[in-house]
């Protein structure tokens, strides 16, 4: 059994409620049921890390000792919380770390740690001030000043977050991670100013989708289509199911779609006319069953990225036989959406060629009748 | 109520990738139903109700006490004198657990007696039985 114990007290009104499955207000309005629920609370956590633990409440405090049964408790537990953290156990982590940060107020590796962990958490009160704490008493922590700036972003004072971004990169110009965030505020008005900042980044971060994202969004808002498309569709593949990859994917419908208007200097596109007049045929023959096949195809399809701009007939579908061109699956898709779900955002705005289409459909059906 | 500690079970043994957000759910419940030991609720609510709710509430509790090893959500419900309530209650959640209408009408039925309101209603079936 070791004998250095690990060891804090807490003033029982510092004890954060919430941390408990029992009412704020029947605990305040009950003392004793109070300390039996922070000492219950304390002694389930360190009992379940094996060692003695000893928890008692008196004079308005809860004091903790635990005796592990080897080793020196603060490795053991800030350890034992990155591992935690490292499998995505918050709620787990969270109590240790929240101990730790009760013994050891002013440690700088306890403060980062468990203030990204409410950072993450959208816990960003909490988090300022123990990011706060931390480059107070570490001021040359240049990845402190990077996290207490994405807590300041996050909590929307974006001006004191680009500081903090920019002092960690004072300290540490080649911080990617400050790189990355002070080009994410800075390119909202000037893309051109925050480009450098993301080529910094995205150089270091090959494999990172927030930085490939803010990158490929960055080089889009500069006009260079082709260098962001690379970007974007990387972000796409790291993890083609994440929100940023989502977010990545808007980014270049949306640039397609500029494209495709241009293309026609902004008018209707009579090829498109056609691509949705005969996908109102062929849904009309084959039903919404056959509809639905082709539409939700062509939508998952769609999720690693259809290019409009290339009229090669290059992709294949299992629903229906052939050969299509990115522009005639998305048209096809369209006309689906429409006839499915109307309301659901196809992502695309194909409104004015769908209309047309829909004109002459009803303008061959009444030829058909007569 | 019954209902739900059945359902939390089902989640808990079939979905253990859900856990984490299981436990918050499940103690957002728990802190939202020990309201009702807070003094100004305490004191407005009728005491027959009062007992039938806290209850009802204890059974929750003891579940999830059993299936997440921790007893705190207990705590409230001993102080206040419910410790054995909850388990004569989930003693008939564990005999009608069957996942059919008529099991579940009987569950409740149980514990309605149990608690003292089984005056309170009276089903009706929308097949039209009595």
């Amino acid at each position: 059994m070791n004998e250095q114990p690990f060891s804090f007290s807490l003033r029982l009104q510092d004890f954060d409620l919430s941390r408990l499955p029992i009412s704020a207000e029947a605990l305040r309005a009950n003392a004793d049921l109070l300390a039996q629920a922070i000492s219950q609370y304390y002694t389930e956590i360190f009992r379940s890390l094996g060692g003695v633990a000893n928890v008692a409440v008196a004079d308005g405090a809860v004091h903790v000792s635990w005796y592990p049964q080897t080793g020196e408790p603060r490795i053991l537990l800030f350890d034992h919380a990155m591992s935690l953290l490292r499998k995505g156990s918050h709620r787990q982590a969270d109590p240790i770390l929240h101990s730790l940060h009760a013994r050891y107020p002013d440690d700088p590796q306890i403060l980062y740690n468990y203030g990204m962990m409410l950072s993450d958490q959208g816990r960003l009160e909490a988090a300022s001030s123990l990011l706060g704490h931390l480059v107070e008493v570490a001021p040359e922590h240049s990845h402190g000043w990077t996290a207490l700036g994405v807590v300041l972003s996050r909590a929307g004072q974006k001006p004191d977050a680009l500081k903090a971004f920019q002092r960690a990169l004072q300290i540490e110009p080649d911080n990617p991670y400050a790189s990355r965030n002070a080009g994410a505020i800075i390119a909202e008005r000037n893309p051109a100013e925050a480009l450098p900042l993301f080529e910094r980044a995205a150089a270091a971060l090959k494999d990172d989708q927030q930085t490939l994202l803010g990158y490929g969004t960055c080089l889009l808002n500069l006009g260079r289509k082709n260098e962001a498309d690379q970007a974007l569709t990387r972000c796409i593949d790291l993890n083609p199911l994440s929100d940023t990859a989502e977010q990545a994917r808007v980014a270049r419908t949306k640039m397609a779609h500029t494209s495709m208007r241009a293309a026609v200097g902004g008018g209707v596109r009579p090829d498109v006319v056609m691509y949705c007049f005969d996908a109102l045929k062929l849904f009309k023959e084959g039903g919404r069953t056959k509809a639905g096949a082709v539409t939700m195809e062509i939508a998952m399809l769609g999720r690693s990225g259809l290019d409009i701009n290339d009229p090669a007939q290059k992709y294949t579908l299992r629903s229906l036989p052939g050969t299509f061109s990115g522009m005639r699956l998305v048209s096809i898709m369209y006309a689906g959406f429409k006839m499915l779900a109307p309301d659901q955002d196809a992502g695309i705005d194909l409104s004015r060629e769908y209309e047309e289409a829909k004109r002459l459909f009803e303008l061959d059906k009444g030829k058909g009748v007569g | 109520m019954p209902l739900e500690i059945l359902t939390i079970r089902d989640c808990r043994e079939l979905c253990p990738d859900l856990r984490e957000l299981q436990a918050d759910s499940v103690e957002n419940e728990l802190r939202r139903l020990s309201e009702v030991f807070a003094p100004r609720i305490r004191s407005s609510a009728p005491e027959q109700v009062w007992r039938g709710n806290v209850s009802m509430n204890s059974a929750f509790a003891l579940n999830w006490a059993e299936l997440s090893g921790s007893r705190l959500a207990m705590l409230p419900y001993e102080s206040a004198g419910f410790g054995q309530t909850a388990p004569a209650l989930l003693k008939e959640v564990n005999a009608k657990s069957a996942k059919t209408t008529e099991a579940y009408t009987t569950l409740v039925d149980a514990w309605a007696e149990q608690v003292g309101l089984r005056t309170l209603y009276q089903w009706e079936y929308r097949n039209g039985r009595a």
